[in-house]
């Protein structure tokens, strides 16, 4: 008895020391933030820098840099005749650093969340996730729950270029309200809502302004906490004078007719779960990152002119989908690792063929406890049609809070006319 | 040159706005005082042919040429955190030359009643007019204004806050150009009470509009309505004071993913009773000047409900209402004046919305979804009394209609091209079909090519009263 009483105070002890070991490695080995380049590899960038930061990459001159960029849109700057003329411009790296609440919540935070075999997250209330994802669950899962400075106002303005009869068309102006109501780590309250009694994540406003005959539409959504769980979506529709409530089915069907689903907004819209995740490969790649002009299309040109691109490191993820009648089969993206943003992805259709590609280039702004990212400008590109619908954003505020009855039909109602 | 203006101003007014527009890049909403006002409208020219000319009435092939100039703005008069005012408003004017080109449908129809539906009368261009004081939870609308509270498309149970206007083109145009705003006061109220319990209040002090409809000869006018009636439907609306007073309540509710409202509105009838006066009767026939139809008062209560089923991947919709004491007239005499007679009225709708991947439309429509929406809607009239004299959509004897519709909408090439189609049957044996392409050109131009067919098995029942009217119609709109 005493015997085994001893043997058992001893296997304990031994846990506890292990385990107090463990945790210590995790926390001495975890560093967060991380940038993009640091030491010798940041010396490495700027030696190229030398030679290239300030030119301008066209055409002629894509060969050179062909290695930091994703094939398909090499193939767009490579060939003027089909796709128009693109050219941009290099800029050196800069690191992005993340708010300090941002940071402190990850660090917290770290070594706690965990996902399972059906890509569901637990444990975990806010920042970063994974600081340091082995999987492409977890970077996905990295990507979903940043939260960009928590809330946001934005106004879009989207066209229609077709790239074979060289015409264009305007699709019209959004005005976009996003708050996160959970999972928040820069602006009061922090990490949610203490009334969140419905377990909202985030709602969502667009308000359609132009052109006429979708002016007035106003779509609200609601995520949920729980992501099992659908969103829910309602619209207000000024020729009917009421607010409707929407089917979130198709979140693969078309934004207003433009090139882009709902599902492409930021990258990726849906619930993570959806898809499985399979990490290809790290990457560095030419991507917008400090490139805040507002980009115009210009007639016929399928794509933004004049963007400034950075070196950046980006992970690589397949992103395949669970459902066989979803109208992508996978998209490959690549996502910053230092923004957790996702700059570039390729969609694929439901026999496997490149189908469209999209594209974010964004740019810091202020935010409260530091500078988050934004997207300035973002284009879905249909490959196969020679078809793209560009879009310019217009950010309004980043990280001011936004009355939560915003996100209400009663809003919608009282808003409408 | 002087007839060409005459009859062709709207034409030419929407070609020479295109000159100066054209030359922009984008004409559309504007923003001005730092976006404190935006402005933005239409000019439209709406003609409806009809092939088959000899089996009308009026034997015309032109049912409407009507031009139409549409002037939408908002004003945020104050913004503050305590509270917020803002006005919005609305102008609308037409011109209607169906009559100048169309000498039999002039014909037809009575000179005096051309230019009454040849323009907009007087105070209803200005079609809505109100301010909006909006303080935390709490937000009053002051003003003419439209409130809707329904779910149903086409069947009105619960939005008959407003009446219709009927004349120009029946029922088959968008609720917001159909509906007659009049002057309210609504009021909002949102608790923190489980389940966001919200309060809406709606009170119309003194304006009352009966449904208005077309004189007998026009296209859209009612044949079993004669002159004489129609102008007496006029005379009879009660004059604005605040005995029409009406007065309604909303409450709503969410409850585990469903939005449920239940609504009391003490209401006067859009659409009148014979009187059953016979003294009236006499001196009006003989004399005129009498008020031989009476917009009675009734009671609705009623309620909707909505939610997404994750099952069917579709929006479910439901709508109910229950007329307590709606007045009827009654032929229990065999000849006028007619008896008038109360009864209750009970009418549900239940229907779905579901956006589709189509797999064979797909190939050709790029992935875009066909929104699917289908209504059962029935109407049950309670204890009738004998000889009563049904709604004109129900047969002579029936207690009970039936009805169904499918609307099925999608988009080609960016939605450039939007084909629309509504079906609507009755078990009764009426119904019409509404097929429509709607094409966007450019940034301004909107041309929609549409027709309607309509079908009865009776001249006095449903949409059987204008089975001969079927046509063909193009819509060109530019919008700013």
């Amino acid at each position: 008895m005493r015997y085994k009483n001893f043997k058992l105070r001893f296997i304990l002890i031994i846990l506890f020391i292990s385990n107090f070991i463990i945790s210590y490695c995790w926390s001495a080995e975890l560093k967060w933030p991380n940038p993009c380049y640091q030491g010798q590899k940041l010396e490495e960038v700027r030696t190229w820098e030398k030679q290239w930061v300030g030119k301008t990459i066209d055409s002629t001159n894509v060969d050179q840099v062909k290695e930091f960029l994703p094939d398909t849109y090499y193939e767009r700057v490579k060939n003027p005749e089909k796709w128009g003329t693109i050219s941009f411009t290099i800029v050196p790296y800069q690191y992005i650093k993340p708010t300090d609440g941002l940071i402190n919540a990850t660090n917290d935070g770290a070594g706690k969340a965990s996902v399972d075999n059906n890509e569901v997250l637990h444990n975990w209330v806010n920042g970063i996730p994974f600081p340091e994802p082995k999987t492409g669950a977890e970077i996905a899962w990295n990507f979903d729950c940043i939260t960009h400075g928590d809330t946001e106002h934005i106004t879009n303005r989207a066209w229609l270029i077709d790239g074979k009869r060289k015409t264009e068309r305007f699709l019209g102006r959004v005005k976009i309200w996003r708050m996160y109501f959970s999972g928040r780590t820069d602006v009061q309250p922090i990490p949610e809502f203490p009334d969140n009694t419905k377990g909202y994540r985030r709602g969502l406003v667009y308000f359609f302004v132009e052109p006429y005959d979708m002016r007035g539409i106003r779509n609200l959504s609601i995520r949920y906490k729980d992501t099992t769980k659908e969103d829910d979506s309602w619209a207000y529709v000024p020729a009917m004078r009421r607010v409707r409530r929407m089917s979130t089915a198709q979140r693969g069907d078309s934004v207003g007719g433009g090139d882009n689903t709902w599902d492409d907004t930021w990258g990726w819209d849906g619930h993570i779960r959806r898809n499985k995740y399979r990490f290809l490969k790290m990457q560095e790649v030419l991507m917008g990152r400090h490139s805040d002009k507002k980009l115009q299309p210009t007639k016929g040109n399928i794509d933004h002119s004049g963007t400034q691109r950075e070196r950046v490191n980006c992970y690589v993820v397949e992103f395949i989908s669970k459902d066989p009648d979803y109208v992508y089969s996978k998209r490959i993206c690549w996502i910053d690792s230092e923004t957790w943003r996702m700059p570039y992805e390729d969609q694929y259709d439901q026999q496997g063929r490149l189908w469209k590609t999209t594209e974010f280039t964004a740019a810091p702004v202020n935010a409260k406890g530091g500078m988050v990212t934004t997207v300035f400008s973002s284009n879905t590109i249909d490959m196969q049609r020679v078809h793209a619908t560009p879009a310019i954003g217009y950010p309004q505020f980043i990280g001011e809070n936004i009355p939560p009855e915003t996100f209400t039909t009663d809003y919608l109602i009282k808003l409408g006319h | 040159m002087k007839k060409i203006l005459k009859y062709h101003h709207p034409l030419i007014c929407l070609v020479l706005l295109n000159m100066l527009f054209i030359m922009k890049f984008d004409v559309f909403a504007k923003e001005y005082l730092n976006g404190k006002l935006d402005i933005s409208g239409y000019l439209e020219n709406f003609t409806a042919y009809r092939p088959e000319k000899s089996r009308q009435e009026d034997r015309g092939y032109f049912s409407n040429c009507r031009s139409t100039f549409y002037l939408e703005a908002g004003y945020k008069l104050l913004e503050n955190p305590r509270y917020n005012i803002s006005l919005y408003g609305t102008l609308r004017n037409f011109y209607e030359s169906a009559f100048d080109i169309d000498r039999d449908y002039s014909r037809a129809s009575n000179r005096k009643d051309h230019s009454r539906l040849r323009h907009e009368n007087g105070n209803e261009r200005l079609r809505e007019f109100y301010a909006d004081i909006a303080s935390g939870p709490f937000q009053i609308r002051i003003g003419k204004q439209v409130a809707t509270w329904g779910e149903a498309d086409g069947f009105r149970m619960a939005d008959i806050i407003n009446p219709l206007d009927q004349s120009w083109h029946w029922t088959f145009e968008a609720w917001e150009d159909l509906v007659i705003p009049i002057w309210m006061i609504r009021m909002w109220y949102q608790t923190k009470l489980p389940g966001d319990i919200t309060f809406e209040m709606v009170y119309i002090p003194y304006d009352f509009e009966p449904t208005r409809l077309a004189p007998p000869g026009m296209n859209w006018g009612v044949p079993s309505i004669n002159r004489q009636f129609w102008l007496n439907f006029k005379q009879s609306r009660p004059d604005d004071d605040l005995n029409n007073g009406e007065i309604g309540l909303r409450v709503g509710a969410k409850f585990k993913g469903w939005d449920i409202y239940l609504h009391d509105f003490y209401t006067r009838s859009d659409d009148p009773v014979f009187t059953d006066n016979a003294q009236k009767l006499i001196k009006g026939v003989l004399f005129g000047g009498e008020k031989l139809f009476k917009y009675m008062r009734y009671n609705v209560v009623g309620g909707t409900i909505t939610g997404y089923n994750e099952w069917s991947k579709a929006v479910l919709r439901a709508e109910w209402g229950l007329n307590m004491g709606q007045k009827f007239n009654t032929t229990l005499t065999g000849t006028p004046p007619f008896g008038i007679r109360s009864s209750d009225v009970f009418a549900y709708m239940i229907g779905f919305d579901r956006p589709t991947m189509v797999p064979y439309l797909s190939a050709w429509n790029n992935y875009r979804t066909v929104f699917i929406s289908m209504q059962m809607f029935q109407r049950y009239i309670l204890r009738p009394p004998p000889g009563m004299i049904r709604p004109p959509d129900m047969g002579a004897h029936d207690t009970t209609l039936t009805a169904f519709t499918l609307i099925l909408e999608s988009g080609f090439r960016n939605d450039s091209i939007i084909p629309t189609m509504l079906v609507a049957y009755s078990t009764s044996g009426w119904g019409f079909f509404l097929p429509s392409v709607k094409y966007k050109i450019g940034h301004n131009w909107r041309f929609i090519l549409g027709g309607s067919i309509l079908w009865g098995p009776s001249k006095t029942e449903g949409t059987g009263i204008f089975r001969n009217n079927d046509e063909i119609y193009l819509k060109v709109r530019y919008e700013f």
